[in-house]
Parts: C-alpha cells; sequence; structure tokens
C-alpha cells in the first residue's frame, strides 16, 4: 500500500481582477512596505502564488493570479478565467472612478468565468480616510446588488487581505459542498479536487 | 525550533523544506521520497539566496505548500541551456515573506510559453530543513 502523497483536500485558482491603479499586485505582496523586499520583485512582480491555509478543517491550496497589465487585453484575460473557481474584483475607495466600473467588471467577470465561479467584492486602500471616495456603505449597497460578499480591506496596512482570501475559500468550500451532495464523503472531497487539478492551470 | 542548512542535514527525507529567512520560515514543500530522488546538479542557474548547484525538481506546481512565482522575465544565466531548460525565465521566492529567490522555472522547449509546462526547480542549498 502506498502512502497518500497529496498533502491538500482541496485546490481553488482565484483570481484578482479590476482596474489598473486599485492595488491587485500590492495584494499580492505580503508587505508591501516593508524595506526587506528586494527590487527584482516589485520590478518583475509576481504572477501568481500558491498558498495552503486551513479553512473548515480543511487543508486548502489556493492559487492566486493577478491580472494586472492585463487589463486591456480581454482576449488574454479570457484565458486567465479559464477554471477560476474564485475571483476577487477589487476598486480603490479614494477613486470613484474604479467604483463606476465595478458593475462592468462584474458584467465581463460573469461573461467569461466559469457559472460557479464564486465573485467577491473589495474595497482596497481603507486605510487612507483622507482621500476617501467611496464609502463603505456604496460597497455594500454594491455588493447586495451584485448579491456578492464584500471587504474592505488595506494593503498597505494589511488590513483584512489575509481575510479576503480565508472568507473566499470558505465560501467556495461551502458552494461545494452544496452542489456535490452526491459527491459527499471525506474521500470523495480530495477526489473533486482532484478533478478539478486537470481542469484549471 | 531550529532547522538545518544543506549543509547540516544528514537525513533528508521527509523534512519540510522551509523558506530561509528569519521570522519566516514559510513551509514550502514536504521532501517526499519522489522529490528527494529528483535532486540533481545544475551548473549555470540563476543567482539563488544562496550559491547554488543542487536542485530539487517539482514537477507539478500544486505540490507546493507555499511558493511565489514571478513574471517572466530576462534572466541573466552563464549558459544558454540550464539543466533541462532551454528557457529560464522565471524565479521562485516565498510566498510568505516575498523573498529570495528560492528557485527558477523554465520550460525545456525555447519556443514553449505555456503555464502549466513550466518545470519548477527549487535550490536545495538555498532552503532549510525540518526534520520535525
Amino acid at each position: 500500500m502506498s502512502a497518500p502523497s497529496r498533502s491538500y483536500d482541496m485546490i481553488m485558482k482565484l483570481l484578482l481582477v479590476g482596474d489598473s491603479g486599485v492595488g491587485k499586485s500590492c495584494l499580492l505582496l505580503r508587505f508591501v512596505e516593508d524595506k526587506f523586499n528586494p527590487s527584482f520583485i516589485t520590478t518583475i512582480g509576481i504572477d501568481f502564488k500558491i498558498r495552503t491555509i486551513e479553512s473548515n478543517g480543511k487543508k486548502i491550496k489556493l492559487q492566486v493570479w493577478d491580472t494586472a497589465g492585463q487589463e486591456r487585453f480581454r482576449t488574454i484575460t479570457t484565458a486567465y478565467y479559464r477554471g477560476a473557481m474564485g475571483i476577487v474584483l477589487i476598486y480603490d475607495v479614494t477613486d470613484a472612478r474604479t467604483f463606476e466600473n465595478v458593475e462592468t467588471w462584474h458584467k465581463t467577470v460573469t461573461e467569461h468565468a466559469n457559472e460557479d465561479a464564486q465573485i467577491f467584492l473589495v474595497g482596497n486602500k481603507s486605510d487612507d480616510e483622507e482621500n476617501r471616495q467611496v464609502t463603505y456603505e456604496q460597497g455594500t449597497q454594491m455588493a447586495a446588488k451584485l448579491g456578492v460578499p464584500f471587504l474592505e480591506a488595506s494593503a498597505k496596512t494589511n488590513a483584512n487581505v489575509d481575510l479576503i482570501f480565508y472568507e473566499l475559500a470558505s465560501v467556495i468550500q461551502e458552494n461545494h459542498v452544496e452542489t456535490e451532495p452526491k459527491l459527499a464523503g471525506g474521500i470523495d472531497v480530495s477526489q473533486s479536487g482532484n478533478s478539478l487539478k486537470s481542469s484549471c492551470c | 525550533m531550529s532547522y538545518l542548512t544543506y549543509e547540516e542535514a544528514k537525513d533528508f527525507e521527509n523534512a519540510i523544506l522551509r523558506c530561509p529567512f528569519e521570522k519566516c520560515n514559510a513551509r514550502l514543500i514536504k521532501l517526499l521520497p519522489a522529490l528527494l530522488e529528483t535532486k540533481t546538479v545544475i551548473t549555470g542557474a540563476p543567482e539563488m539566496t544562496r550559491e547554488s548547484t543542487q536542485f530539487f525538481k517539482v514537477n507539478d506546481v500544486w505540490d507546493f505548500d507555499n511558493i511565489g512565482v514571478l513574471r517572466p522575465a530576462e534572466l541573466k544565466t552563464e549558459l544558454s541551456v540550464v539543466g533541462p531548460l532551454a528557457k529560464v525565465e522565471r524565479l521562485l521566492i516565498c510566498s510568505d515573506c516575498d523573498r529570495g529567490p528560492l528557485g527558477f522555472a523554465g520550460f525545456k522547449d525555447d519556443s514553449e510559453t505555456d503555464v502549466k509546462k513550466l518545470s519548477y526547480f527549487l535550490s536545495c542549498e538555498s532552503v532549510l530543513y525540518d526534520k520535525q
């Protein structure tokens, strides 16, 4: 008997989307302000990260993709959407124009992403109260209108950044259990993770 | 808890490979026997956190517990072919503290651009070994 080699229960591909300048890349960088970030990383930029988290007692591997720089190229972005189970739609609370584009982004995402992909609305730069143009209430109302969960975060102070990924993973996990009740049972949960493996990245 | 360097570690099997940087030491991947077997000498690799000639080949990016993959970039390598790779274009960093490089990735075929076909190499000398 061979020992199980898989070290996770589920894998999820997540995407960060939104207008340029809203801080997508910053949400992927761990310590934006820290001096020790070598310049080669900020110059080249992170394409994606694998992070393993624990959610509801399950080990979940997240693959988080930054779509920065792809905003203008719809066709390239379409390839990014393939297999994505979660999409973080980001706007900048200090830039009303990025908030105005949220509905357009939502439309693009629902057109290109998997039908069951979970969208999550995030207002970034919540630390900058002085320059705030979009209130928390506006964010909440937009999220309610689109029927998606919502959080404000700050990549600068790291506030709520981890929470975005934990919350999103948790919601996807719940959706998954609901939509696949027939596959329930410990073994099958990991099998469904395995089948996803072939369909995403 | 103290972790061993490549030189200090005698027994590698099933060790947890960790980020070498202080106050981070994030878990990167478990050194299962199959991964240990992939250890290979590679000359002319891009500059790593510590001078490296030995690398573990990670076949599937999902095997990592935590890793950051940079965007493609022109990386300076002494040789045009590095190990089995005709094109080295990405550096690997810790996904927790963003420091590195801890490894590199590239394609066997020079004309390949499909991310799914990247081969990943993790520097044996740049990571720490946790025998738990």
